[in-house]
């Protein structure tokens, strides 16, 4: 029932190239607000349906792992969803790199942290790509919930997304073990403003 | 004039080349690797007058072929152009022997200013 | 050009929330009208002062690394709020009957100027919208209650086996007939939570859930009484064929084995049983509950993977 979304080879490999500029500027972004060097990896994209992604974050909860996934939601033309997704241990982690000592964190602490960097990834890398394409977006305030089990995960990306995009990378800071995922979700509409503007840049070149 | 592009993105290797076009009038050959070993071998090979080189590569990334190639030539014009535009990536890179940095996107702007800070505009 | 001056300010002291516009360090270069009004502070008394100072509870770790991310990114930011809900404790006097002592705010903070490095913090009052939220929250809560079933797994809930058992009593006292009480306990389960994962333990709580909807009659009842704990209220059933059932459920669960994505797992489950007894329970099901729960952990406590009579 659902079209598929799809992207011709040159559309990825230029989307590929500007979700790298763009994740530049998000990592260049935490560098100099927590002073510490971060990369975000060569970003992976798929298009899936709302239910692989569904399986794919629920295959995180095995291995024992519990998480925390954090959600900024993207307005205008290229509206959609940013998902960052990491795993206690590695927020704890990252809580040290803000330098929130191992004392002094408490649940509440480790979300602030995760939501901050949430939305310094999403909204940078966001805007970048938008500046790129030559269109404007907004963002809503990020939100987070801690995942435990099954329970605790409230899908409901299955009743707004048909396909869905999925841009992830890996977030790895130097010399901590902190594995987080970015995952980008648009809108069928703006996925197709996407395309559009992707031709129009591609044309350009 | 040759010029030697290497980044493993095939868009960004396009972007350089045709803001490249778009600047110099005068013809010019343009060789592309999509990885630093590539690298090594195409300058070799080739003996290019300046090489824009990403940094993020696979089997061997942008530090390691401007050290190569540096180390055999060093008279090497190595210009880095990369996304990650962090400070210590920027010192590395000179450490390397890079002539240069150009945060991407690569457009005909800083790509002309570039070639003007290092004279090569004709 | 006066317009332009005019409209900002206008705006600046006009508008329906509190507008701060801080330096990179936390002082207070701008302090409008709002805030005047509702922190009982005026502009000069607050200018060049620093925001913390003014205000100790707040965390300025937080407030000091939102205001670089800030003019890092050039995007405004939302500041997180801690469980007060406000940046600025602003008490709320209000004739109606709000259970918030304290304004419940939102606070937006927006890059002013990148080269000065200033930045403006924007207050909102929020209190009608939380107390809304606080309202349907609670009335979500008592729906859950008044429902009747477990989410996870489709069994009755303890509110409703509570309910039930109340009109069992009162079935027996009438019909001078018997029910039964069997309060099982899946052994070592913390144990296999931390081994293979939450996911897997809820797996295998449906699992049990579904065995006893299987192995029981249409008129008895199965519920959930907690994370592990379920109970089985049988009717008509004298303790000694509840006994057999038990047993029953005992065997099947120890043959089962639950397949994950990554494991395959069994597991064993104890068994306290009672018959319910006018005399000894005192016509209150708490305490034939009670004597089930009694020999649940005799079994426990005496190997496990049993069933025991209550005495």
């Amino acid at each position: 029932m659902s079209d598929e979304i799809i992207l011709t080879g040159d559309e990825k490999d230029c989307l590929q190239e500007l979700m790298n500029i763009s994740y530049g500027s998000a990592t260049a972004a935490i560098s100099k607000i927590i002073d510490r060097f971060a990369t975000l990896s060569i970003p992976a994209i798929k298009t899936i349906s709302a239910e692989d992604l569904t399986k794919h974050l629920l295959l995180k909860l095995k291995d024992n792992k519990t998480f925390f996934i954090s959600n900024q939601l993207i307005n205008g033309s290229l509206s959609g969803q940013n998902l960052f997704i990491i795993d206690s241990l590695s927020a704890k982690n990252l809580a040290n790199e803000f330098g929130l000592d191992e004392n002094e964190q408490n649940q509440e602490d480790i979300e602030d942290i995760v939501l901050e960097i949430t939305n310094i990834l999403s909204s940078t890398a966001s805007s970048k790509l938008a500046t790129l394409l030559n269109t404007k977006i907004g963002f809503s305030s990020p939100t987070i919930n801690y995942i435990n089990s099954k329970k605790d995960f409230d899908c409901d990306f299955e009743c707004n997304y048909e396909s869905i995009i999925v841009i992830s990378t890996n977030l790895q800071f130097e010399n901590q073990n902190i594995n987080a995922e970015l995952v980008f979700m648009k809108h069928k509409k703006s996925f197709e403003y996407l395309k559009q503007q992707l031709n129009e840049f591609l044309d350009e070149y | 004039m040759k010029y030697l592009v290497i980044d493993d993105s095939k868009m960004a290797r396009r972007m350089t080349i045709k803001s490249l076009q778009n600047i110099i009038s005068q013809e010019f050959e343009v060789f592309e690797a999509t990885n630093g070993q590539e690298a090594v071998e195409l300058y070799n090979t080739h003996q290019p007058d300046l090489c824009f080189m990403d940094l993020t590569m696979p089997i061997m990334n942008g530090f390691e072929a401007t050290q190569a190639i540096c180390d055999a030539d060093e008279h090497a014009n190595i210009v880095v152009v990369s996304a990650d535009i962090q400070e210590h990536a920027i010192e590395k890179a000179k450490n390397a022997g890079a002539i240069g940095f150009i945060k991407k996107p690569v457009n005909e702007d800083n790509l002309k200013t570039m070639l003007e800070k290092l004279d090569l505009l004709s | 050009m006066n317009t332009n001056n005019q409209l900002n300010n206008i705006i600046f002291n006009a508008v329906d929330n509190g507008i701060i516009i801080l330096e990179k360090d936390l002082s207070i270069i701008g302090w409008n009208n709002w805030l005047e009004l509702f922190t009982g502070k005026s502009e000069k008394e607050v200018l060049t002062q620093n925001l913390c100072e003014l205000y100790p509870y707040i965390n300025k770790q937080k407030l000091l690394r939102r205001i670089k991310t800030v003019l890092v990114t050039n995007h405004s930011t939302f500041y997180t709020m801690d469980q007060n809900n406000f940046l600025i404790d602003i008490p709320y006097n209000n004739i109606t009957n709000s259970q918030f002592t304290s304004m419940q705010q939102n606070v937006t903070i927006v890059p002013l100027d990148i080269e000065k490095e200033q930045v403006c913090i924007f207050i909102y009052d929020n209190t009608s919208l939380s107390e809304t939220n606080a309202k349907l929250n609670d009335l979500n809560k008592e729906l859950q209650e008044l429902s009747h079933k477990d989410y996870l797994t489709g069994l009755y809930n303890r509110r409703f086996f509570a309910e039930e058992s109340t009109r069992a009593i009162a079935m027996s006292l009438r019909n001078n007939s018997e029910f039964s009480i069997v309060m099982m306990d899946i052994d070592n389960f913390k144990s296999i939570n931390d081994t293979y994962g939450h996911s897997a333990g809820d797996t295998i709580i449906v699992a049990v859930a579904n065995k006893l909807q299987e192995l029981i009659r249409k008129s008895d009842i199965a519920a959930r009484f907690g994370g592990e704990e379920f109970v089985l209220l049988l009717h008509e059933i004298s303790s000694q064929n509840a006994m057999k059932v038990a047993e029953n459920v005992r065997s099947m669960v120890q043959e089962l084995e639950i397949e994950t994505e990554s494991y395959k797992i069994k597991f064993t489950i104890s068994f306290g049983v009672a018959q319910f007894d006018t005399f000894k329970d005192d016509n209150n099901i708490e305490h034939t509950i009670a004597r089930a729960d009694k020999a649940l952990y005799e079994a426990k406590n005496s190997g496990k993977n049993k069933v025991i009579l209550a005495k």
